[in-house]
């Protein structure tokens, strides 16, 4: 297996810590509506 | 049919402040040097402010009638008229292609045109939202009924900058209840419009419609943008003032400055905070070549048009901005006192302000506001959104890749006025509800949302992360609303009486419909739960312990005798009373209500007031979900009986 150059490296390190701040933003916003999701499917229903 | 009256009223209303506008856009000789897409949407928030200006001079005569509040409405219609016959007489420029509807602009316009939807059957339902019942709705209703603007000496409520209430006042006078609500809905989607206008300068169309949807589909937004709350329409005062600013510099043009100072100006004379922005533009000015004559239109506009209120209220209680500057300039004899004056800034700001305010909160908040916030901020269920934070690595990218265009681009003056607008409002220690920051949301996401897309054409890597992060904002925001809305579908759906729909969403209204069919217009009622006031159909008086003083409720400052004379003076006949006194008495216990409990058992004690009528009240928790929980509490009505008293 041929080592990546740093010039493919450094990308895609870029980009992977992008998804990971996204998803991350996400989860952490979502996360605070944990408590609210029973009685929102209550009223759903 | 009232509905189709309501949209219309609110549409003439709406043609009106386009024309005011676009006359005093066209006096400044700015109407054809905006660019095309930014012209309309700047005519119709400036006008919305003018409107609200005119408005000022006929409410403080006492001359809130029907034929005047026509004249003011049809003298912008006419300007309209003017504007757009002498405009199709011009040979028009070549106009630029529109663009192409490709499926993400169909998706977004689609979005737009649901969302419109859903503030609409929230606009036409009977008006639920607390704050707009306690105040931006009920001074409008109490203005139009006595046909004058009538000052109340109470703390943040009762007289505060009136420029979009008298708006308000011109919609209900008009057009009644739900040509009100329905103009109040629509002034709320004007900064998305100009968002959207001045987001092309930058962006392509697909990326500024989805900016301006983002803007739509923020929580803090979705809740207040309907109801009577006024920073959502702040926000296209804010936006005008920070282009026309940025404009200013740019193209070293003092008109630019004008325009600044109008739209500033307005949000001077409609909130407080309106003069933190104000200073935050003038600051955002200076840098220019031409700063002394900038600074000195712009401050000569902002007095001009900003000034109404405060004499108003200096002329009537000794305090421009009553009773916050109390401890400098005293008040009126018997509207304020060293110890509420205490009280209020001990409670008030302790409760609405409570994080610290150094340096190391400021940078915190915006994060903490995002993910798990103080819950008085207000920043979950209607906070600002995952958005703005989501976009910064994006952002920052694009800042570094254009680094050397930063001194002198236009953002950047937008970006300044942001911040230290932030700043000042985090670090003055007023309320640290995040839906004050809603004025300059806009200026944020602009600003952020322009950096992250330049970063995104300067690297495709960055592509796929960033249009997921947007999607999927927009799909969670888009979600909040659609529950949001099923309250007021519910309504609508299921022919639920007015009755019935206020008891299901406004907090305690069981004691109202009583109150309604028994006490008259002579009466006068004394309570506490002040978004009952607007649905009260006889003469109230708001006695919340830390706001006023015309009734002394501070804990230990007063006695029963001293509140049987006050209740005399204000000629209170009825106490609405949480809870009620047998309950009081065993010592059930509600917010901000022991002295009152405690004098007027007092009062019943001695003979001078007797329980008519006893209720059970609910509050729930959300209007949008019922269940999340429900406080039940007892109501008393009781009659105050001066002629049997033995005090």
């Amino acid at each position: 297996m041929r080592p990546q150059s740093a010039s493919t490296l450094v990308p895609a390190t870029f980009k992977v810590l992008l998804w990971l701040w996204v998803l991350g933003v996400l989860a952490g916003y979502l996360y605070q509506f944990r408590g609210f999701v029973a009685p929102l499917l209550q009223v759903m229903s | 049919m009232d509905g189709l009256l309501a949209i219309a009223t609110a549409l003439f209303l709406a043609a009106s402040a386009a024309g005011l506008g676009a006359v005093i856009l066209k006096a400044l000789g700015l109407r054809e040097r905006l660019p095309a897409l930014e012209s309309w949407p700047v005519s119709v928030i400036i006008g919305v402010g003018a409107l609200g200006w005119l408005m000022f001079f006929p409410a403080v005569a006492g001359a809130l009638t029907r034929p005047v509040l026509f004249s003011i409405a049809a003298a912008g219609v006419l300007c309209l008229a003017i504007v757009v016959h002498r405009h199709d007489e011009q040979p028009r420029p070549p106009g630029r292609m529109p663009p192409t509807i490709s499926p993400i602009i169909a998706l977004l316009a689609l979005l737009t045109a649901v969302i419109i939807g859903f503030d609409l059957i929230e606009a036409l339902a009977p008006p639920a939202d607390a704050d707009s019942l306690a105040y931006h709705f009920a001074l409008p209703k109490q203005y139009v009924a006595a046909q004058r603007v009538t000052f109340i000496p109470r703390a943040v409520d009762g007289s505060p900058p009136l420029l979009l209430h008298m708006t308000y006042t011109l919609a209900l006078g008009l057009g009644g209840e739900a040509a009100m609500t329905v103009w109040s809905t629509m002034i709320g989607w004007l900064p998305a419009w100009l968002l959207y206008a001045v987001s092309r300068r930058f962006l392509a169309p697909a990326w500024a419609l989805a900016l301006a949807v983002l803007f739509l589909e923020t929580p803090a937004v979705v809740y207040s943008g309907a109801a009577g709350h006024v920073e959502v329409k702040l926000a296209g005062f804010a936006l005008v003032a920070a282009i026309a600013a940025a404009d200013s510099i740019r193209l070293s043009d003092a008109r630019y400055a004008v325009l600044a100072g109008l739209a500033a100006g307005f949000f001077v004379a409609a909130k407080y905070n309106g003069l933190i922005f104000a200073g935050a533009i003038g600051l955002a000015l200076l840098p220019q070549r031409h700063w002394l004559r900038a600074g000195l239109v712009y401050g000569v506009t902002v007095i001009a048009v900003g000034w109404q209120w405060y004499a108003w209220t200096y002329a009537n209680s000794g305090d421009p901005m009553f009773p916050l500057l109390y401890g400098w300039l005293g008040a009126t004899d018997g509207f304020w006192s060293p110890g509420i004056a205490d009280y209020f800034s001990t409670v008030n700001f302790g409760e609405d302000a409570p994080a610290p305010h150094n340096f190391l909160w400021l940078l915190a908040y915006p994060f903490l506001a995002t993910f798990d916030g103080i819950p008085i901020w207000d920043s979950a269920r209607t906070g600002l959104g995952p958005f703005l934070v989501l976009a910064l690595p994006f952002a920052a990218g694009g800042v570094w890749h254009r680094r050397r265009d930063i001194p002198l681009h236009p953002l950047t003056t937008i970006a300044l006025i942001a911040v230290v607008f932030y700043g000042a409002w985090y670090l003055s220690g007023t309320s640290q509800r995040v839906r004050h920051l809603v004025p300059v949301y806009p200026l944020a996401l602009l600003v952020l949302g322009v950096a992250a897309a330049r970063f995104r054409e300067r690297w495709t890597g960055a592509s796929a992360p960033l249009i997921a992060g947007i999607a999927a904002t927009l799909f969670i925001q888009f979600g909040g609303h659609a529950v949001f809305a099923r309250n007021y579908a519910q309504y609508w759906a299921s022919g639920e009486s007015r009755e019935a729909f206020l008891l299901r969403n406004v907090a305690r209204y069981a004691p109202v419909p009583w109150i309604n069919s028994h006490l008259s217009k002579n009466d006068r009622l004394l309570l506490t739960e002040r978004q009952l006031v607007y649905h009260i159909e006889i003469p109230t008086y708001t006695a919340q312990t830390r706001f006023q003083f015309l009734v002394d409720l501070v804990p230990g400052d007063s006695n029963p005798r001293r509140f049987r004379d006050e209740l005399q003076r204000l000629g209170i006949t009825h106490i609405l009373l949480m809870p009620s006194l047998e309950d009081a008495r065993r010592g059930v216990r509600h917010v901000w209500t022991d002295d009152l409990a405690a004098y007027t058992a007092a009062l019943a004690d001695a003979g001078c007031a007797h329980v008519l009528k006893t209720f059970s009240t609910q509050a729930a928790a959300s209007r949008t979900v019922p269940g999340l929980a429900n406080g039940t509490v007892s109501a008393d009505v009781i009659e105050v009986s001066p002629r049997t008293c033995r005090f």
